[in-house]
Order: C-alpha cells, then sequence, then structure tokens
C-alpha cells in the first residue's frame, strides 16, 4: 500500500512543486507556498493518479493479489494527502505569524 | 474451504456475446486447464472470477457461501497472475518480496527457492520472460488464497522454467485449486487433472484431445 501510495504522490508533488515555482517567480514564497500545499490537497491526487495509470497501470495487479481494491487504494491515498496538505497549511500559517 | 462453483456468467463486448451462462467448478486439489481459440473469452473469465471486470451476470460461490464479485479481491480468495507484467518493473526482486510478505520466515521461503538467488539483485524489468513469471508464481503462489488464476503461465517460458513452473505448480495442489489457461496447450494438458474447453461462450469437460481437434482449435492431435 505504502508502496502505491509513494508511486502516486511523486507525481503529485512534482505536479504541485511546479505550481509552486510558477507563483514563487511572481513574488511571494508564503503565498506560493500555500498554493502548492491546496493544489496538491486538491487536485494533487488525481495528477498522481493520471501519472500512475500511465507509467505504472499494470502494478494494479500487484495490489489485487494482497486484497486491495483500486477503490482503497485511491480513497486511502486521497485522504492521507489531503490531511497531509491540511496540517502542512496549518503549519505554514502558524510559522508566518510567529515569524 | 473447498470448492469455488462460478455459474452463469454473460458477458457481451458492444453487440458480441462473449459468455453464453458459462460455468465452471475449482476444487483444492485439482489443477483445471482451461483451452480455447484467441478470442473466445478466457482471460475475460479469469477477469470476471477475480472481480475486475464486471460481468453482465456472474455467480459465485465458495463452498455454501455466496460472495459478490467486488468481495473477491477483498477477501482474498482468489490470487491472479495476468498474462502482462505486474510486478513494479523499476524494483529489484529482493524489494519486491517483502511487499507481498511481511515475516522473515515467508520472504526466506521465496528467496530460497530454487534459481531465485541468482538473479534477486536484478530490476524486474531485466528479467527474463522465464525468470519474470516463475518469481510472478512463486510470489502469489505462496500467498493465501485457496484459489489460484493463471493466465498464459507457460507463454515465451524458457524449458528450465517451464519445469520448475510445472514442479511448483504440482506442488501447490495440495492446498489450493488452480484454473490455467495457456496457448501452449502440451503444457497445460500435461499438468491439468480436468479439462475445459470454451467454445461460443459455453465451458464444456473435455477428456480427449479429439476435442480441441473438433473444436477447430488444434488441426490434429
Amino acid at each position: 500500500m505504502w508502496r502505491y501510495y509513494l508511486d502516486v504522490t511523486k507525481f503529485s508533488l512534482l505536479f504541485s512543486a511546479l505550481f509552486c515555482l510558477f507563483f514563487a517567480s511572481g513574488g511571494g514564497f508564503f503565498y506560493a507556498l500555500i498554493i502548492g500545499l491546496i493544489v496538491f490537497g486538491i487536485f494533487g491526487t488525481v495528477i498522481g493518479l493520471i501519472g500512475f495509470n500511465y507509467f505504472h497501470a499494470t502494478e494494479y495487479y500487484t495490489y489485487y493479489n494482497l486484497g486491495f481494491t483500486k477503490a482503497k487504494l485511491i480513497r486511502t491515498t486521497y485522504l492521507i494527502n489531503l490531511v497531509l496538505a491540511i496540517v502542512c497549511t496549518g503549519l505554514a500559517m502558524l510559522l508566518n505569524l510567529i515569524f | 474451504m473447498h470448492k469455488l462453483t462460478v455459474q452463469h456468467v454473460t458477458q457481451y463486448f458492444k453487440k458480441r456475446e462473449i459468455l453464453k451462462n458459462a460455468s465452471l467448478e475449482l476444487k483444492i486439489g485439482e489443477i483445471t486447464g482451461l483451452f480455447g481459440r484467441n478470442g473466445s473469452g478466457k482471460s475475460t473469465l479469469l477477469k470476471i472470477i477475480f472481480g475486475t471486470l464486471k460481468a453482465q451476470s456472474v455467480r459465485l460461490q465458495v463452498d455454501e457461501k455466496l460472495y459478490k464479485p467486488n468481495q473477491i479481491i477483498t477477501k482474498q480468495l482468489v490470487g491472479y497472475v495476468p498474462q502482462f507484467s505486474f510486478l513494479p518493473a523499476l524494483l529489484k526482486v529482493r524489494d519486491v518480496i517483502p511487499l507481498f510478505y511481511e515475516s522473515s520466515d515467508d520472504q526466506d521461503m521465496i528467496f530460497n527457492s530454487p534459481k531465485i538467488a541468482a538473479f534477486s539483485d536484478q530490476k524486474i524489468g531485466t528479467l527474463s520472460i522465464g525468470e519474470r513469471r516463475y518469481l510472478e508464481l512463486l510470489i502469489i503462489g505462496n500467498l493465501d488464497h485457496p484459489f489460484l488464476l493463471l493466465d498464459e503461465p507457460f507463454s515465451m517460458v524458457e524449458p528450465l522454467y517451464k519445469e520448475k513452473i510445472n514442479e511448483f505448480l504440482i506442488s501447490l495442489k495440495a492446498k489450493k485449486a488452480i484454473l490455467i489457461t495457456d496457448h501452449y496447450y502440451q503444457d497445460v494438458w500435461k499438468i491439468s487433472d480436468k479439462k475445459l474447453l470454451l467454445q461460443d461462450g459455453k465451458i464444456t469437460k473435455i477428456i480427449e484431445k479429439t476435442a480441441l481437434v473438433e473444436a477447430g482449435y488444434l488441426r490434429s492431435v
């Protein structure tokens, strides 16, 4: 399951980092970071799934044989990334307030 | 758990009826060979049993208990080795085995299987077809599923690995029911206890190889 999570999330992170860089180039690192985190939490997993389906689609059979359905894999990955994005956004805002 | 009964399998692709109320039964202790021409629906049937393809109708029963198709994966009733490579191609063999087996004893069982040590440092994507098929069978076959579906396990596999695959499948028979389909029909015929023919969407039991000729699957025996 974690292998699947990492394979999907590497595409999500890449996509979000590109978004972040695009906004950072317009000035304001903090806002670029927040936008990157929001993009990661909401759209990142979808992009990650597109990447996984393109490069690793047959590997779903590894997970099926271990008892994981595609729906469960996607749901779990989406939830973890959403929670991660919320926590990191909260932390970033807190650090911005302190410093 | 001794018997998987698959009944009333009907499947259409567009307007073509691939499977017409097909039925079969898999019993622990038996290897069942499924023969049929290209496009007859063998792989489709396997995917339907495994639950990764939705059929127009299917009834799945293990002993006396009925299961919905989407429960087959979650209950880990059936292991399935598809005809394509499904292990992560960029990982080394030694890193793939722990994905399937947590305990070191179970991992060692795979590592210590004949021939595995010779390529355990190689990436999955660099293995020969024989090495990869043998590894896939060892990994999935040793999981706890009572039923095992194998789609073309002998195709393109060199004789040395065919021999190993045969030995392994025979050793699994005591605790599993196995369904094999492959166009290398002689390998399947030799190893299977029960032979089935899928033709015109229906499954019939066959005894003699001449039935394969009559079905147009072979020119001669």
